[in-house]
């Protein structure tokens, strides 16, 4: 038991630590674009929601084969990024890239949504009063908005913590460097280690659910 | 002195409106009052006024500045316009508190 524990500590540390940058990166460029979008219509923005979605409908091997063929050493940009020395394959800045664009539908879908319902006569009453688009964003849509986006935010974090066939592609499954707990599961089950594939995914479910449940509790808080 | 010459037309598959407004009000005047039956563009007139509305094409100068011009290719955003506008249904901010909604003008009167 407890050199289960112990032996669980690498996987845990490198899924918390794929789970916050993944979810920090995508919340900066999903929050970006659901910004962007959220009062558009048209067949551009229609066509950029639907791209932006799609990590969310494609199997994720699908988008591990996508990211290959960007970033692998023979890739359109892995080719470029080889020469400067820079290489996602088979590291954990790789499973980083994979659960970011997993992870980002989630945070962008919910964003997105979220500042769609913002009454648009505040953002207007806040133009006539002289407020820049970016003051509006931050002062106005922003704190009205941000249940929905944390909301889809700890989603995100949770979907980073288990992410799995996109990461398997692109960062490999090795011990220590790019195992996470969902690989690691994988691995023990493959072993015959029974007990150990048991133990992490009760640890790992136990986890998420809480996560979740957090998150719900401090999104239904009301206003103090 | 404002002069308002716009023009918008929304067109859909149910319903066309065009709104067609040309108001010259001298300088000196100092209330101006719009009235008409309810459709009939006076809302959509002050959002072009103010900037929340881009007109098809038209002309909008007030005290002498060019607010909007189709011909000039000139449409100053809304923020930089100074005019203000009370909304139909008057809104507060509703994360605000009321001692925030209250002292939000302090920093423009004081600063």
């Amino acid at each position: 038991m407890s050199e289960n524990l112990f032996s669980l500590l690498v996987p845990l540390q490198l899924s918390l630590r794929v789970a916050f940058l993944s979810t920090g990166i995508s919340f900066l460029f999903a929050l970006g674009v659901a910004w962007l979008l959220a009062r558009r219509k048209g067949p551009l923005p229609s066509i950029i929601d639907a791209l932006c979605t799609l990590p969310l409908v494609l199997p994720p091997t699908v988008l591990g084969y996508y990211l290959i063929l960007l970033l692998g050493r023979r890739g359109l940009l892995g080719e470029f990024l080889t020469e400067w020395g820079i290489s996602f394959m088979f590291s954990l800045s790789g499973a980083v890239v994979a659960a970011t664009v997993v992870v980002f539908p989630l945070i962008y879908k919910s964003a997105r949504a979220a500042l769609a319902q913002v009454d648009s006569q505040f953002e207007d009453a806040a133009r006539t009063l002289g407020a820049s688009e970016g003051r509006i964003f931050l002062t106005v849509a922003l704190p009205l908005a941000w249940r929905g986006i944390f909301a889809g935010t700890m989603l995100a974090f949770a979907r980073g913590m288990g992410e799995f066939g996109a990461t398997l592609m692109i960062a490999g499954n090795i011990p220590g460097k790019t195992q996470t707990l969902a690989l690691a599961i994988y691995d023990a089950f493959q072993a015959g280690n029974d007990a150990k594939a048991t133990f992490i995914v009760v640890f790992t479910s136990v986890l998420c659910v809480s996560l979740l449940v957090g998150a719900e509790r401090l999104v239904s808080r009301r206003y103090a | 002195m404002l002069r308002f010459r716009v023009r918008k037309s929304f067109i859909d598959h149910a319903s066309s409106f065009v709104l067609d407004v040309d108001v010259y009000i001298p300088q000196g005047q100092n209330i101006t009052v719009f009235f008409g039956s309810s459709g009939s563009g006076k809302t959509l007139s002050l959002q072009c006024l103010a900037g929340l509305m881009r007109p098809d094409e038209g002309e909008i100068l007030l005290k002498g500045r060019c607010l909007f011009s189709s011909q000039k290719k000139i449409c100053l955003p809304a923020s930089t316009r100074g005019v203000g506008d009370m909304l139909q249904d008057s809104s507060l901010f509703p994360p605000l508190t009321v001692p925030q909604h209250v002292s939000s003008g302090l920093p423009v009167l004081f600063p």
